[in-house]
């Protein structure tokens, strides 16, 4: 393959250096990055609640396979779910969390809960304690080790909402996720009577 | 045990995009069991509605769950490896460094996020709408199978469309004749 050429003025040309190598991320990208290395279920189910309430109902808009009562149905259904699962899992996930960082956290002398820049400040001791044997077989740099300590209260408090959401699932998020749907239905009935009556109206 | 749990929440907080990816997974298996459940005990939803919400239901839970698994997973390994092989770069940072290692922590996160959000909010509502599509057709085809009459030689004469299920008798078409006054 030719990836060098003489051109006329006798410098070469370098086809391959044209081409980059690698993306160099800058310092706006790797800020992103070290604040992504510290995101929580919280922030993880955010983002997917966020863009299911977008996507998911057009999707179910346009699927072809269905008539328009089944379409708007499903479509409701995908709304309503998005709106009540991200709503309680938030809920849920950052009332574990909150907990867990109250177990685990740093406390001064009058046992007053010690907070640095509006956070909880997690004692790492406390962590060790509980945990100190695991940490102890990964063999992890004093770095790396003090980035883990904190993510533990993240880590302990999702695994106790998953098993609190084993109920929250059956006894919240179902019915809620049928009301809504129901008062989805509602409004939008009642916007397609005010929109027909205005037409009737006009004409 | 307790050793068992102390490795797994370690292991677990020094690996934060395997937490995350493993930890979605089974949030959206409990929620889609609920969501079933949810709409097999409603009873404001229409049955005709039930037909296509249940299988879309658990044919969601599946999809989701598979499909996020199959594509996030090799996203994440992907992300990984043009780090790794250089690729993907920090401006001023050596590779091996803490600082490389956090940001390449945090590359996983993101590719899990981002895998998670196509895969469960793009890919399975494209799959789930087909395979619920499949399953309501199924479930409505059973349906007429089990509410089609029996062969009934006295009110229905269509006795091709039963050749073979009960055997056609002379008595049994005279009866037919006699009853609707028909002349042969």
């Amino acid at each position: 393959m030719i990836t060098r050429i003489q051109s006329n003025n006798n410098k070469t040309l370098n086809f391959r250096a044209l081409k980059p190598n690698s993306i160099h991320l800058g310092k706006g990208a790797q800020a992103l990055l070290t604040k992504a290395n510290n995101f929580s279920s919280v922030h993880q189910r955010l983002a997917i609640g966020a863009s299911a309430l977008l996507m998911q109902p057009i999707i179910d808009m346009y699927n072809k396979e269905v008539d328009k009562d089944t379409k708007k149905v499903s479509a409701i259904r995908s709304a309503a779910k998005a709106i009540i699962g991200t709503a309680t899992g938030l809920v849920v996930r950052s009332s574990c969390m909150k907990l867990a960082e109250l177990k685990y956290a740093q406390k001064d002398a009058c046992g007053n809960i010690i907070k640095e820049a509006g956070q909880i400040k997690i004692d790492p001791d406390k962590v060790q304690k509980s945990f100190g044997k695991g940490f102890e077989a990964l063999k992890l740099d004093d770095k790396a080790l003090s980035d883990a300590i904190k993510r533990v209260p993240s880590i302990v408090g999702t695994i106790a909402a998953l098993g609190v959401m084993i109920f929250t699932n059956f006894l919240l998020d179902a019915p809620l996720t049928n009301m809504t749907m129901e008062k989805i239905d509602e409004f939008m009935d009642k916007r397609l009577k005010a929109k027909e009556s205005a037409g009737e109206q006009n004409g | 045990m307790a050793n068992f749990a102390q490795k797994i929440v370690a292991n677990f907080a020094n690996d934060n995009a395997k937490f995350l990816f493993l930890s979605a997974a089974a949030g959206w298996f409990l929620a889609s069991a609920a969501q079933t459940f949810g709409i097999v005990t409603s009873k404001k939803i229409d049955k005709d509605d039930k037909k296509f919400l249940i299988p879309q239901e658990i044919a969601d839970g599946a999809a989701n769950i598979g499909l996020y698994a199959l594509f996030t997973a090799p996203l994440m390994g992907l992300t990984e490896k043009l780090i790794d092989n250089g690729k993907i770069a920090f401006k001023n940072i050596e590779k091996g460094t803490p600082e490389f290692d956090r940001l390449k922590g945090g590359a996983r996160v993101i590719a899990s996020i981002a895998g998670a959000i196509i895969s469960s909010n793009i890919l399975t509502p494209l799959v789930r709408n087909k395979l619920g599509t499949i399953a309501q057709r199924k479930a409505l085809h059973q349906k007429i199978k089990v509410t089609e009459p029996n062969y009934d030689p006295y009110y229905q004469p269509l006795f091709q469309k039963n050749y073979g299920k009960a055997p056609l008798k002379m008595s049994s078409y005279m009866s037919f004749t006699r009853n609707h006054g028909l002349k042969i």
